[in-house]
């Protein structure tokens, strides 16, 4: 059986031989398991899935095989695949095959090596302490720049710069990203492995977990954990099944009420794929409840923006807790209730007291929306005296 | 004082019996250039069939006086009329070609290069004048037309109002008042007329400036030695090279075997003993690097050298087709070849700063800093076509980020009223090697027409311009969208600055605020805009007490990270990287601007297709307490960023 370690484990050196005869490039099956494999797999469960791997062909899927395993006493659930190292584009490659494992959320989590098999660099060298930490560095970074380039402009050559005014020349390989987002010498298995990691077998692994879980576990265990990624997962489960019942939709504004900015927005997509109004307003309305001025911002932003029918319920609420706005808050929140032709005696009350707002642009703001309102006796009075006082501001 | 006393060159005879074979006679008596347009025959000379008359030929010859005089139209002198014009100065711009465009032209097709790529990978392309044409090109011209440009470009510049064209005109003299230009002679071809051009100000962008050089400005050729600026790339001692100038051609597949047989003129090209960057790699466009230069007296030799350029060109074409070498060029055939070169270098004209080598690559800061560049130190090799076994172009240096150009580059170190921008400006020949690319030229021209606004409504000197009213002249172009390297603007007239509440109503990235911050661009790593989490999207300022208001300016996003000039083959996907074909999807496209008077929203403009990136809403005169934009729809990006937000009474 091949001994499966920890690559950053790994002190031995071992001989790699390199060969440029024995390069493989452009190799189509990159998930090579049923060649070989690290471990038998005795208690996964293998998925096939199709996806796009920009190393191997940007448009024409390719056919590979995850391994989901259950979650035991030891271990939560995960995946891995076992794929090539390197895509080359140049022919002067190395190719072994490594064994790359996620969460089952589908974030990259290691890689491993079968024993004695090591990364290499240009000119046949293999990679150092510091160049396995800065791949892993490279390979937790969704953001990479690698995840925006194509194998054909991965790497130039001694940049003739066309001269004065066009032509590249192509003949070598330096890299048109980053040196902060490559190891250098390495640019070709750092594109093939980021995009094995953070690709699309990332949603493939995130929609086979899903599938396996109930609506019920989605929210007792995933919407309510304590990680921001578990969350995450369930409401995009929860809004892509649309699932609105009384019970998840209080769970999912429970968490939004306590969660940041960052969870809102995954949730606003929750709230805003329902059809139902009334349920609609409902979230919101309890979420803002809650909110910090982001968050407050974002929902009124969503009411404002979706432009759906209007709810008394919601403009109720939220003009008894209007003297909490900033001004933000009160110009955004006045301006839909002008755009759905609403006003109440509770909304009227609250911004006569505004009126004496040390924040003169709120109280401006509530003068202008009252001005346009029919208005009692008492509230003209209040009226009048503002803007007397306040006539060279308006 | 006779007239002709007052024309300061001497060569004068020389120059008006080449340049004017249009003309009877051009001489006085003692041989001094005096009248372009005087002929020698009697009353009757022409006779009318259609009055049946017999009238004197005509001497036509008029005079015309403007605040501002620009010569050439080129990409600097075009961002030079403009910027003068917009500015308030009723200026003329000269053009001896029958297009604008200069190397830009359909006449030359360079392509339009700026900041393309900096050592990191990516463009930082130049805002302002230059920025706009090249938005407007990818509008109108998807089908990327060379003279559809010419017509773009000549559309942008007729519709200014302050603004007259001239073409078909060369500037060819210079009467001085002392130190100062009080007129330019030109002749224009077309309608052998002969102008006299008057203006306070002269601008020389023509590249060779043969104008400044009848003035008396000083100026250099060749090559600096090392010791002079203390450049690295200099050679040891100083010489007369000047790089070459190019002609290009452009190739078309013809989905059939298309022969071809090269002219008696064309000069057999050796390509199996070039060096081997000269590559030929594609027959839709080519190649700079058949060029020539010369150690002494380019000028002098220009015609010589368009000739055998023609030759040397049609020898690679020659080889391409007859060598067998490239079968796949078999269904190719020419289908445009220039006959006017594209120059690089000639006269550099001196100002009250050289601009050398240590200048770009220490990042010298200028107190007059005015744009800058970024193009890699490109020295095309001496010899040009005639030294094949060499490289075609040293790249001595990249730039990881791009260095200031000062406005003490741009104006005569001995003639009071004169300015220059492009190639022509006071600069060595290696700072030259970076400077010399177009997008830079822009900079350069629209900070000279700005500065001639500066002069003519003060009655001054570019000098006293830089001494005394630089900070005015960064402010005017930093508002009309020229970025200037670690220079903040803090227009004082800026009403936004002075806003009690700016909000988005959503923020993705940025920070509302940032739109007030005097830089306009994401740049060295900083995030200088505000970017909406949606489209649509509204940007809001507030003031606590009413302000009087009749222009809103915005800078929005057009992705200055990718290239979007106009190339005369299609994207590899190498350059899919940092080159965009398109409108940049980051554009906004729909946008209206309200204002709050006494408590309601009143639209006070709008655009349905806008295509700048500077914004400009003028209206009358309103009293408001707020305004709000509305960001409706991009050119096809989810997203909208804001770069910045100014407001004025007037």
């Amino acid at each position: 059986m091949l001994k499966i370690r920890n690559i950053f484990k790994t002190k031995n050196k071992v001989n790699v031989t390199i060969s440029s005869v024995s390069v493989l490039f452009f190799v189509l099956p990159v998930l090579v398991w049923m060649l070989f494999s690290f471990v038998p797999v005795t208690n996964g469960i293998q998925h096939k899935v199709a996806i796009i791997h920009p190393a191997i062909d940007k448009k024409k899927p390719i056919e590979c095989i995850v391994v989901e395993v259950p979650a035991d006493s030891i271990h939560k659930k995960y995946f891995y695949s076992d794929v090539d190292s390197v895509v080359c584009g140049e022919d002067i490659c190395e190719v072994i095959i490594l064994r790359m494992f996620w969460d089952e959320f589908g974030q990259y989590q290691r890689i491993e090596f079968k024993e004695g098999d090591e990364l290499e660099k240009a000119e046949g060298k293999r990679f150092t302490k510091k160049d396995y930490q800065k791949l892993e560095e490279i390979l937790r970074n969704k953001k990479s720049q690698l995840k925006d380039v194509f194998k054909e402009e991965l790497v130039i050559g001694d940049v003739i710069e066309h001269g004065s005014e066009d032509v590249d020349a192509i003949s070598g390989a330096t890299s048109t990203v980053n040196e902060s987002e490559t190891v250098v010498g390495a640019v070709w298995t750092c594109f093939t492995l980021w995009h094995w990691a953070n690709g699309e077998l990332v949603s493939s692994i995130r929609n086979i977990n899903a599938k396996g879980i109930s609506n019920q576990k989605m929210i007792a265990v995933y919407l309510k954990s304590d990680t921001l990624k578990a969350k995450e997962f369930a409401l995009e489960y929860l809004s892509k099944r649309r699932v609105y019942d009384s019970i998840t939709v209080n769970a999912v504004v429970e968490e939004l009420k306590k969660g940041d900015y960052n969870l809102l927005r995954t949730g606003l997509d929750y709230i805003e794929n329902t059809t139902d109004n009334t349920k609609y307003y409902q979230m919101i309305s309890r979420v803002f409840d809650k909110g910090d001025y982001q968050k407050r911002v974002a929902c009124l932003n969503s009411v404002s923006s979706l432009g759906r029918e209007g709810s008394t319920n919601f403009f109720t609420q939220l003009s008894t807790q209007i003297s909490t706005f900033n001004y933000q808050e009160v110009e955004m929140f006045l301006s839909i209730a002008q755009q759905n032709n609403y006003s109440s005696s509770v909304l009227k009350q609250e911004l006569i007291q505004l009126l004496k707002s040390e924040n003169f642009l709120i109280a401006r703001r509530a003068y202008w929306f009252l001005s346009n309102q029919e208005n009692t006796k008492k509230e003209k009075r209040k009226l009048k005296s503002f803007h007397k006082k306040y006539k060279e501001r308006l | 004082m006779k007239r002709r006393n007052f024309i300061r060159n001497v060569a004068g005879v020389a120059v008006a019996s080449s340049i004017l074979p249009l003309a009877a006679s051009c001489k006085s008596l003692d041989g001094v250039a005096e009248e372009i347009n005087k002929g020698n025959g009697d009353d009757e000379q022409w006779h009318q069939l259609g009055t049946g008359k017999k009238v004197p030929n005509p001497n036509r010859k008029k005079t015309v006086t403007y605040d501002v005089v620009v010569v050439g139209a080129g990409i600097a002198g075009i961002s030079a009329a403009v910027a003068s014009a917009r500015n308030g100065a009723k200026t003329v711009l000269v053009n001896d070609r029958p297009v604008l465009g200069g190397n830009a032209s359909s006449e030359i097709r360079v392509t339009l290069n700026g900041v393309n790529r900096l050592s990191t990978g990516l463009a930082e392309r130049e805002t302002g004048i230059v920025e706009e044409m090249l938005l407007e090109n990818r509008l109108y011209n998807p089908q990327e037309s060379y003279p559809v440009w010419d017509h773009i470009v000549y559309d942008y510049v007729v519709r200014e109002p302050n603004l007259t064209v001239m073409l078909n005109t060369q500037a060819i003299g210079a009467e001085m008042d002392g130190t100062k230009i009080v007129s330019t002679r030109c002749w224009q071809l077309t309608t052998e007329t002969e102008f006299t051009l008057k203006a306070d100000v002269f601008i020389d962008c023509s590249g060779d400036g043969l104008m400044a050089a009848k003035a008396g400005a000083l100026y250099r050729t060749g090559r600096e030695g090392k010791a002079e600026f203390n450049e690295s790339y200099a050679p040891d001692k100083a010489d007369g090279w000047q790089m070459g100038a190019s002609i290009l051609l452009q190739g078309r597949d013809y989905g059939k075997p298309m022969p071809y047989t090269p002219p008696t003129f064309a000069i057999k090209y050796d390509g199996d003993n070039a060096h081997h960057e000269r590559k030929i790699n594609n027959f839709l466009d080519g190649y700079w690097w058949v060029e020539l230069g010369s150690n002494h007296d380019i000028i002098d030799v220009q015609e010589d050298n368009r000739h055998d350029l023609m030759g040397y060109l049609h020898g690679v074409w020659d080889y391409i087709k007859n060598s067998g070498k490239f079968p796949e060029s078999e269904n190719y055939a020419l289908d445009w070849v220039g006959s006017l070169p594209g120059r690089r270098e000639s006269r550099r004209f001196i100002g009250d700063h050289i601009l050398s080598e240590t200048d770009l690559t220490k990042h010298r800061h200028f107190e007059d800093a005015i744009g800058y560049g970024g193009w890699s130190l490109d020295e095309h090799n001496p010899g040009g076509i005639l030294d094949i076994k060499e490289r075609p172009s040293f790249f001595h240096e990249k730039f990881k980020t791009v260095y200031q150009v000062p406005f003490s580059s741009l104006y005569s170190k001995n003639i009071s009223n004169l300015m220059f921008a492009g190639r022509n400006a006071s600069l060595t020949h290696i700072a030259l090697s970076s400077t010399r690319i177009q997008g830079t030229c822009a900079l350069m021209g629209q900070a000279v027409g700005t500065a001639a606004t500066i002069c003519v409504n003060k009655g001054i000197t570019p000098r006293e311009v830089k001494n005394k009213h630089i900070k005015q002249l960064q402010e005017m172009l930093m508002r009309d969208d020229v970025y200037i390297p670690k220079v903040v603007a803090k227009d004082s007239k800026d009403l936004a600055k002075k806003a009690s509440a700016i909000f988005g109503s959503s923020t993705k990235s940025g920070d509302a605020k940032n739109v007030i911050n005097g830089i306009s661009r994401d740049i060295d790593g900083e995030i200088n805009h505000w970017q909406s989490e949606s489209v649509p999207a509204t940007f809001q300022m507030e003031w606590n007490n009413p302000i009087k208001l009749s222009k809103v300016e915005i800078k929005c996003d057009t992705n200055l990270h990718k290239n979007i000039t106009m190339r005369k083959q299609p994207l590899s996907e190498f350059l899919k990287k940092s080159f965009i074909t398109t409108v940049p999807p980051e554009l906004l496209k729909v946008l209206d601007l309200e204002v709050r008077i006494n408590g309601s929203w009143v639209k006070v403009g709008e655009k349905d297709r806008n295509i700048a990136r500077l914004i400009k809403f003028n209206f009358d005169q309103v009293k408001t307490t707020a305004i709000r934009i509305n960001l409706k729809e991009t050119y096809g990006h989810s997203t909208v960023k804001l770069f910045e937000v100014r407001a004025y009474e007037v």
